[in-house]
């Protein structure tokens, strides 16, 4: 439950940030911010970053896509020599590698003030989980 | 730990920013172009961004946007007009406008990192574009009329700029990841000088030198006469009414020709530019209106290099084709009269060998004394923001464009350029006056203001006047001053006079009923002045006249359709004796068929026929066999070619000159060899094209500014040729047309290869093309508010 409510947060974070802010890389910020009030778990906010920023990226894109702007999204793609359609997926994908990236300063950042070490907590980086009790967030 | 982990997830984080925005090496800033609200994806809704509290706006403008696509501005006043236009026309093309303005101005490699780039900006430093450039902006803020004009169009511009936020940016600036720059009056004198620079530039007198050295006197006069037997001029009455200035030819020492090796060839040797534009009397329309045409050929590019407007005030009511960056309307009409522009070829820039004192070219040699040079230096930025020094060395013969340091080490040689572009007048003023002319008078004295580029200046009025002018400031030269490379130490080399103005050729309502040009010459040889240019068009110019002259009841859907004639009259004038020749060869079936086809070929270059490409391919390996001198030149390090109409007189009316002989073989071949010779040689290079259309072969291409193919347009089902009325070569061709009919008010009809916007997402940036390809006129309205009926309006408010 507090996976998706970090997801969700996060997503309207980057939406907003996108809008109000006016540049790419407050995708990091948002996803920063997202982690610091609702990050638990390093994995957790490591993917509920990754799927919040990646799917915002992907629909926002998406919907230009569908809609009126067909047209530049084949410019886009002739550009760097994609289909329309992979160009969605890489568009959603770098939105995914900056929210997840970016949510861990977040967290750490929050761990830093926040008492309590749990086991779980562990570095994404340091070990990626195989464990079955997360694979239903893959 | 913590803080490590913290401050290691923050490095990387900050890593993703570097390289997201772009700072790592080669890597593209993926981050900032992906984003999909700020980034390209922005792209697909470039709406109007019409404002309140606009900074120098006195009172509301309305801009319409018509159901073909032009924009219209209405105004109370001209500083209001010009105001909107220069932010309709930033809304429209601002990408455009400022790589142009950088371009003239040799800016593109703060933009650019590229070998060729560098080489562009030096040498338009080299060739003094920006002092060229000022010296334009001085004349036009002297006048009141173009320094208003130029304030308030840069106050339009800039006021775009100003509420323009990184996800409005044109896609351009994003791909290049630079921001746009404020708009100057130096800016629009810039882009001046960048079009006299494209036109005026056009010179050979490097390989002229190189054919003259190597062919000798006769043979060289032979193969380039400067008269042909069948040219037709511009201006064709020859009844000079006035004194001509007297010009003293020199004895000797005024030509360099300098030995092989010690200079390279003149890198800009200029491909097919031209233009046609003509003007009908009402004597011989239908309607009885006068009626005027223009298409001028410039590069094919995306976006196009005009944007069509009408500007409309209390005072002013023009409408027609402006320059992106530059007030008013540059070809086009208002409720009294029309105008339309072309090319007037004439030798126009010449180089000049300066023969410095030591190694450090302070000091260089004129009439046996030492001068004192000047050095600019040129300081130009790169994208990494470090910077290199050109120093460009003046003489008072010009710029030393070419030596050890541009365009290699190879040359030797330093020669100073000398140009009409470097002395502009207030070619500004000229447009602003010409864009509310009411009369034949007002449109000739505002021609007094331009200078260069030299125009063939076509008229027609409501009252019925048709009228062509040679305008522009020419050079007066002895006979062959310029036309090769001269020795700058002698003072008698270097011309320092005008041909007065009043001296220039013009028609006024001729007995012929009609007026036209096409880059040809400008009056036959009975011109007190010495004429002379390397490349004058001799085909196109034949064709207007005979169609023109061939009716009597014009109207302007007939016009319309004559600016789409592919009626290749060089075809005409050769096929007919080749083929009757070819008719005694015993040919192989590959030649039979070339023959075959090319017997039943109508002369028209459509783009989905084949013999067109045959009949291309057997002319180009005739002119190579017939002008055998020129290939084999010894030593030659480029080939220049006399005009097909040299040949097309060779063929007609020569077919015993020495030149049908091939100097390398030890038999004397006739006319009749060297066809088959030909033919043979053209037949086998069919073999390898088979089912090759012209079309596919021309292969026309829509460059975008940047040339990336992803967002040019590449098409093979245009029509033309260079050297027929539509004359589309593939990256170069009909930049508009225009037909223009003088009723009251003027109705007029265009066809654009391209767009209004440059917006490359937008749907309107091939919105008129498939009309151009098809030649499918639209018409352009030219009505009040009230009258138009607009697709969509916007506001302008102070």
């Amino acid at each position: 439950m507090r996976f998706l409510l970090h997801m969700i947060v996060a997503a309207g974070l980057v939406y907003a940030g996108l809008h109000y802010m006016g540049h790419w890389w407050y995708t990091l910020v948002a996803v920063a911010v997202a982690a610091l009030l609702l990050g638990k778990k390093g994995s957790d906010s490591f993917l509920a970053g990754l799927l919040g920023a990646g799917l915002t990226w992907f629909f926002l894109a998406f919907m230009i896509y569908q809609g009126e702007g067909g047209l530049v999204a084949q410019r886009i793609s002739d550009l760097y020599s994609l289909s329309d359609e992979l160009l969605l997926v890489v568009n959603g994908l770098v939105g995914a590698v900056l929210g997840g990236f970016g949510s861990l300063p977040g967290l750490h950042f929050r761990r830093l003030f926040s008492g309590r070490f749990q086991r779980e907590e562990e570095s994404v980086y340091a070990r990626p989980s195989s464990r079955s009790g997360r694979r239903r967030y893959r | 730990m913590r803080l490590f982990r913290f401050l290691f997830s923050a490095l990387l984080c900050l890593a993703l920013f570097w390289l997201g925005e772009g700072h790592v090496g080669s890597v593209p800033h993926i981050g900032k172009m992906l984003d999909p609200v700020n980034g390209l994806w922005a792209q697909h809704d470039q709406a109007w961004k019409g404002n309140e509290g606009l900074d120098g706006l006195s009172e509301e403008v309305t801009m319409a946007v018509d159901s073909v696509g032009i924009p219209h501005l209405y105004a109370q006043s001209e500083a209001d007009l010009h105001f909107a236009q220069g932010y309709a026309t930033a809304h429209y093309r601002l990408f455009q406008m400022d790589l142009q303005t950088r371009a003239a101005a040799g800016r593109l490699s703060e933009w650019i990192d590229n070998e060729e780039v560098l080489a562009h900006d030096r040498l338009q430093r080299r060739m003094g574009a920006l002092v060229n450039a000022r010296e334009l902006l001085e004349h036009a803020q002297a006048e009141p009329t173009s320094a208003r004009a130029l304030a308030n169009y840069t106050k339009g511009v800039n006021a775009y700029l100003a509420q323009l936020q990184y996800r409005d940016y044109p896609m351009e600036y994003k791909l290049l990841n630079v921001e746009p720059e404020a708009w100057t009056p130096l800016r629009t004198c810039l882009l001046l000088q960048y079009l006299a620079v494209t036109l005026a530039k056009g010179s050979k007198d490097t390989g002229m030198t190189e054919m003259y050295r190597l062919l000798g006197d006769s043979l060289f006069n032979h193969i380039f006469p400067e008269r042909l037997s069948r040219e037709l001029p511009v201006v064709t009455e020859n009844d000079w009414q006035f004194d001509p200035v007297p010009v003293a030819t020199p004895d000797s020492g005024v030509f360099a020709l300098p030995a092989a090796g010690e200079y390279r060839a003149e890198p800009e040797a200029q491909g097919m530019k031209g233009s046609n534009n003509w003007a009908i009397a009402p004597s011989r329309t239908a309607s009885g209106n006068a009626i005027l045409a223009s298409d001028p050929h410039l590069q094919l590019s995306l976006p196009s290099i005009w944007l069509p407007v009408h500007l409309s005030c209390p005072t002013l009511d023009v409408a027609g084709f402006s320059l992106p960056g530059c007030p008013g309307v540059i070809m086009g009409w208002n409720r009294q009269v029309a105008w339309a522009l072309t090319n007037a070829p004439r030798d126009a820039k010449d180089w000049y060998k300066i023969t410095f004192r030591s190694e450090d070219r302070d000091e260089y040699l004129s009439d046996g004394r030492w001068l004192k040079t000047q050095k600019v230096p040129e300081e130009i930025f790169l994208k990494d923001g470090s910077s290199l020094i050109d120093t460009v060395v003046y003489t008072h013969l010009g710029p030393v464009v070419y030596d050890s340091r541009y365009p290699a080490e190879e040359q030797l040689v330093n020669f100073s350029m000398k140009w009409t572009a470097a002395q502009p007048g207030n070619e500004m003023l000229a447009f602003l006056l010409i864009n509310k002319a009411r009369n034949h008078e007002d449109f000739r004295l505002a021609l007094k203001h331009f200078n260069v580029p030299a125009q063939n200046a076509a008229f027609a009025s409501t009252l019925g006047n048709i009228a062509m002018h040679v305008a522009g400031q020419f050079p007066l030269k002895w006979p062959g001053q310029g036309k090769f490379l001269m020795e700058g130490s002698s003072a008698s080399a270097e011309w320092t006079e005008y041909i007065p103005r009043d001296h220039n050729m013009y028609a006024l309502n001729p007995d012929s009923g009609f007026v036209a040009s096409a880059n040809q010459i400008a009056a036959d040889s009975t011109y007190p002045y010495w004429l002379y240019y390397d490349n004058y068009e001799q085909f196109r110019n034949r064709r207007i006249a005979q169609r023109l002259s061939s009716n009597s009841q014009w109207t302007a859907q007939g016009v319309q359709q004559l600016q789409l004639d592919n009626y290749s009259l060089k075809a005409a004038e050769v096929l007919p004796v080749l083929l009757d020749s070819a008719s005694n060869m015993n040919l192989n079936p590959g030649q039979q068929e070339v023959v075959e086809l090319l017997s039943d070929w109508d002369f028209y270059f459509r783009a989905e026929q084949q013999a067109p490409l045959a009949f291309q391919l057997w002319w180009q390996q005739l002119r190579l066999a017939v002008f055998d001198e020129v290939a084999t030149a010894d030593g030659a390090s480029l080939q220049v070619y006399p005009s097909g109409l040299r040949l097309v007189e060779l063929i007609n009316d020569a077919p015993l000159d020495t030149l049908w002989d091939n100097a390398s073989t030890p038999t004397r071949e006739d006319m009749n060899t060297i066809i088959y010779q030909s033919l043979a040689a053209a037949a086998e290079q069919w073999q390898s094209l088979q089912g090759t259309t012209w079309g596919q072969h021309k292969e026309s291409t829509f460059r975008h500014l940047l040339r990336l193919p992803a967002l040019s347009v590449e098409r093979d089902d245009v029509d033309g040729e260079g050297r027929v009325i539509n004359a589309n070569t593939g990256d170069k061709g009909a930049s508009m047309r225009m037909v223009v009919e003088l009723s009251s008010p003027p109705k007029a009809w265009f066809t654009l290869p391209g767009g209004p916007t440059g917006n490359p997402a937008d749907p309107d940036y091939t919105r008129w093309l498939d009309h151009w390809v098809q030649g499918q006129h639209q018409p352009f309205a030219f009505t009040p508010l009230d009258q138009l009926n607009p697709s969509h309006t916007y506001r302008l408010l102070p």
